[in-house]
């Protein structure tokens, strides 16, 4: 795979900074850091193409500032991946991040700057603090990812908080408009989102030439669960500290319960259980 | 000062439109490497626009949104177009090689001999640097892309010079007029103190550059002929020459 670094497939052995993390671990990583890589590819896109919408030449530049912070996490998520010789993929593989990418593609055709700072700087940003600061507890990972995603996280915070100030700012200006877009964001972008911390996978094992039976979230002491909960607490916490209506919000976290897990969690059916990624081919027979 | 607060201006403003350009064709780029380094292409155009404000702060002239040409509202509009068509070689060929040719002729003015001024001396020719290297970047991106599908990307050419090439020719053709009327100057030639603007050979330089980049990103030079010399019809009579003569010559030299 030209888009590929590091060693392919299965890995073996112990790696510096990880002296005490097996094959499985490493393994997870792999996954893990790979749909992060996509997640920044995304990300890299959309601010980019969101700046000929931003109004004035410094939040052009800021914007600009952020697709290069992006860039600066995809190299430091491939450097770790050399690092610690796991193999990372560097394209997007896995459909949600397509289709997200698109719904974005398809408010920014409509000049919908509202829509795009709500599926990047909100939703998207706070999926990846939830996974940033999930790899950055050393004490469940490895010294290396800890650091790593420590830094990360820093930007990804900013990139929030940047996010917050502008939806602010445009809610004040139109709250119907804001509102709007919101719904509209939420019912396209989330489902994607969450879909990715589901056990559903499609082809990034494949791709990655990884036994996605033997990736299991328990490697990183968490479980899949426990990570959906944390995302859902983190997206509601973002859309108040927005301020956003709860007359709209309230539905919208509702309606969230449709989703694929989640109605499991919201009665306290919690198993934690299963694989982060399996294919559909390859979870046939298979405990995933 | 009003001149270089013009030509300022309208740099600025050059740099903003290239800020955006190459931030919306990042995701036409195809693969990630690519991607990040039109992110700091755009990086670095983001800079230019903090020097040339810097510029103006230190030498103590306004950045006038007044003054700047309404020909860049149309160029960024055909970039736009070419972006929605998914048209990267048309995008490269705008923002890398036409917009960046007029960049480097303005900056390769500011930075020559004849600027005696130290500050508009040293920051021009930094931003040249930049702009050289983008300039290289799209000529290897294009050399590429010729070698996939030479006629797509002639087609590109064919198309992106007859939009963008009419815009960027009547910016730096009108240049004058557009200031005189604006403004009420006479600014053929003007010597502000060691600043030494001449707009005359800033518009044979940029296209100087525009041809030169078009036979360096190895473009069939029978195109490239024709489109050099339906640029006469840009020249009306009673205008200054631009000097397209010259570039005839030159080109049909090199065939």
């Amino acid at each position: 795979m030209a888009h590929r670094t590091s060693p392919q497939g299965a890995l073996t052995g112990r790696r510096p900074g990880g002296d005490d993390r097996d094959v499985r671990y490493f393994n997870l990583l792999s996954f893990i850091v790979s749909n992060a890589i996509a997640g920044e590819i995304m990300a890299v896109e959309n601010y980019s193409e969101m700046v000929h919408l931003m109004l004035t030449t410094d939040s052009k530049i800021e914007t600009v500032n952020q697709a290069k912070e992006e860039c600066k996490h995809i190299l430091l998520l491939s450097k770790l991946g050399r690092s610690l010789e796991f193999a990372v993929e560097r394209q997007i593989v896995e459909p949600q991040w397509k289709n997200i990418r698109k719904h974005f593609s398809t408010a920014a055709g409509k000049g919908d700057l509202p829509a795009c700072l709500i599926i990047q700087d909100l939703l998207t940003e706070s999926m990846a603090i939830v996974l940033y600061k999930t790899l950055s507890a050393e004490v469940d990972t490895d010294p290396q990812t800890a650091a790593v995603a420590s830094n990360i996280l820093v930007d990804e915070l900013e990139h929030l908080d940047i996010g917050v100030r502008r939806i602010k700012a445009l809610l004040d200006e139109d709250p119907d408009r804001v509102q709007d877009a919101l719904v509209w964001a939420h019912h396209r972008v989330m489902p994607e989102l969450f879909g990715m911390i589901s056990t559903s996978c499609h082809s990034l094992c494949d791709v990655l030439a990884v036994d996605c039976s033997s990736l299991a979230l328990d490697s990183i002491r968490t479980d899949i669960e426990t990570l959906k909960i944390q995302a859902l607490e983190r997206y509601i916490e973002t859309l108040d500290v927005a301020g956003f209506s709860p007359t709209v919000t309230s539905p919208l976290i509702a309606s969230m319960s449709a989703y694929e897990g989640m109605g499991r969690i919201a009665v306290g059916l919690n198993d934690a259980s299963g694989g982060a990624c399996c294919s559909p081919e390859s979870a046939k027979g298979k405990r995933c | 000062m009003k001149l270089l607060s013009f030509v300022v201006s309208n740099a600025r403003k050059g740099e903003i439109m290239a800020v955006e350009n190459y931030s919306e064709m990042v995701h036409l780029m195809p693969d990630t490497d690519s991607k990040i380094e039109t992110v700091n292409q755009a990086r670095e155009e983001c800079k230019h626009i903090l020097l040339l404000e810097k510029l103006a702060s230190h030498i103590g002239f306004p950045v006038d949104e007044t003054m700047v040409e309404p020909q860049w509202a149309d160029v960024r509009q055909h970039f736009h177009a070419a972006v929605r068509n998914k048209n990267l070689a048309a995008c490269l060929i705008i923002q890398d090689l036409m917009v960046e040719s007029l960049a480097i002729g303005m900056y390769s003015v500011f930075s020559s001999a004849a600027n005696g001024d130290g500050e508009t001396h040293r920051i021009a020719a930094n931003l040249l640097q930049d702009e050289l290297e983008h300039l290289d970047i799209g000529v290897r991106r294009i050399h590429r892309l010729v070698e996939e599908d030479s006629e797509a990307v002639h087609d590109s050419l064919m198309w992106a010079h007859h939009r963008v090439m009419p815009n960027l020719f009547d910016m730096v053709h009108n240049a004058c007029k557009f200031l005189c009327d604006q403004k009420d100057l006479d600014c053929d030639v003007v010597d502000k103190g060691n600043v030494y603007i001449d707009l005359e050979l800033l518009k044979v330089t940029a296209l100087e550059h525009y041809v030169a980049m078009l036979d360096k990103a190895s473009f069939d030079p029978k195109v490239v002929n024709q489109l050099v010399a339906g640029m006469a019809a840009y020249e009306v009579p009673g205008r200054a020459n631009l000097g397209l003569d010259r570039l005839k010559a030159r080109v049909m030299s090199t065939t």
